[in-house]
């Protein structure tokens, strides 16, 4: 290692035991992570790492789901490719589909907002959110596990298998949200950073957020229920 | 168009993204990173917009001063050298740097112009200090002198000591400012070995500007 890469912050996360992985990082949700997604020099390594965790969280989760699917009695449970195969593909393929469809609104939503932040960065936050929202998924696994097992073996005496399998779908959704804060904390500490074009907008952030929530929370189930489709 | 053909267009789009990209980093990517780019091309496509990070941003030159003298050209020079040279800092947050010490040598360069218009009118006949003094003697030694007259020279004596005295207190900034450039220069170049080198250099810019500002708030002044 250099001594340029052993006194600067941003540090190659690939070839230093002592800095943070990128899943320690999203995990602190700080400052450090904000500089490594604003670090133009390690851009693309960067949004593979976040790939790389949304798309194992997401994985999975989606295949728990597909394991009890079956016994849910929802179509496709009885299709030809079993769903612990077809529903990490439709997850993970809806939620980065809604993801890549969203973007130039997220960008012209941040630009409305007075925010003059680069494409590139729109795109690493939106990665960030997923990513985020994988990680809290992934701990959230063990207890959605916990409730599949016991839906199975009927702990309740309810007969319903049903209930658990549709909390699966809406799961991503709803831990979605640690990834919507995430981003709001974001943006905030970046506003010092980052030109402001507007200055007269206030609560602008807050406002921004919520445009990139209701974008994503519009297309995702409509990606979802398309993916879902072709295996259904 | 169906599905089969969006699917191959989105193939082509992805390779020549993930061509692109390799091409541009190629000691960095590996062949299960260039299928990533293809997949997801809408992903990575924006880091192909924007100027490339590693290389070496377009040299910052100093403006042809006409006024300027060698050392404040040279100071600029060395200061942008200084700024390029820092590897930690992010180019977005260091831009700002850069045009910071652009208004900041326009402003020194307005003050040298004004030191060099003061010494080319002292220069002048009608400044000569020397040539005023004569002449008040003169008319001094002369009992018919008019007292007009003899005000005037008076006067003149006086405004070419101020416009001296302006001078050599215009003089003296330019050096100081000039000499705690060059010390920014060197505090710069030892900023590759701190941690946060951006912020440290924002602070220094910051304070230089604020003297040199100051400066020239103060010759705008009148007397």
């Amino acid at each position: 290692m250099t001594a340029r890469e052993a006194t600067i912050g941003m540090q190659d996360l690939t070839d230093d035991s002592e800095a943070p992985t990128m899943f320690e990082l999203l995990l602190d949700d700080g400052r450090e992570l904000d500089r490594v997604i604003l670090d133009p020099k390690n851009y693309q390594k960067t949004l593979r790492r976040l790939l790389l965790i949304s798309v194992l969280g997401l994985g999975g989760f989606a295949a728990l789901v597909g394991l009890i699917w079956p016994a849910s009695g929802l179509p496709g449970a009885a299709s030809g490719v079993h769903p612990s195969i077809w529903a990490p593909v439709v997850l993970i393929g809806a939620f980065l589909t809604a993801k890549v469809v969203c973007l130039p609104s997220f960008y012209f939503y941040t630009q409305i907002a007075g925010l003059d932040a680069p494409f590139r960065l729109i795109v690493a936050q939106s990665l960030r959110v997923q990513a985020r929202s994988s990680v809290v998924l992934l701990g959230v696994t063990p207890f959605y596990a916990a409730l599949a097992l016991a839906s199975h073996i009927d702990v309740l005496g309810t007969g319903n298998t049903m209930t658990p399998a549709m909390i699966g779908v809406a799961l991503p959704f709803i831990v979605g949200l640690s990834g919507v804060s995430s981003l709001y904390r974001s943006f905030r500490r970046m506003v010092d950073e980052l030109p402001i074009t507007n200055e007269s907008r206030v609560k602008f952030v807050m406002g921004l957020v919520l445009c990139w929530s209701a974008a994503f929370s519009a297309v995702a189930p409509v990606a979802l229920y398309r993916y879902a489709e072709m295996f259904v | 168009m169906g599905v089969t053909e969006t699917i191959i267009i989105y193939g082509i789009i992805g390779a020549t993204v993930a061509a692109a990209i390799w091409l541009s980093s190629a000691d960095e990517s590996s062949p299960l990173d260039a299928i990533v780019h293809a997949a997801l091309w809408p992903l990575f496509a924006p880091s192909l917009l924007e100027p490339r990070a590693e290389s070496k941003p377009k040299p910052a030159r100093a403006r042809q001063r006409p006024h300027a003298e060698q050392r404040v050209r040279k100071v600029e020079a060395g200061l942008l050298a200084a700024l390029e040279e820092l590897d930690g800092a992010p180019e977005d947050v260091l831009r700002p740097e850069f045009n910071r010490i652009r208004g900041l040598m326009d402003s020194l360069d307005a003050m040298a112009a004004r030191r060099d218009d003061m010494r080319s009118m002292l220069a002048e006949s009608q400044f000569d200090r020397g040539l005023a003094k004569a002449r008040l003697e003169e008319l001094e030694r002369d009992p018919d002198a008019d007292r007009a007259r003899l005000e005037s020279v008076r006067n003149r004596i006086k405004h070419i000591d101020r416009l001296e005295q302006m001078h050599e207190a215009l003089s003296a900034d330019v050096d100081r400012t000039l000499l705690k450039l060059e010390e920014t220069t060197s505090q710069i170049r030892l900023l590759r070995f701190a941690d946060s080198p951006a912020e440290e250099v924002s602070d220094l810019v910051r304070d230089i500007t604020a003297t040199v500002e100051g400066l020239s708030e103060g010759l705008m002044t009148p007397a």
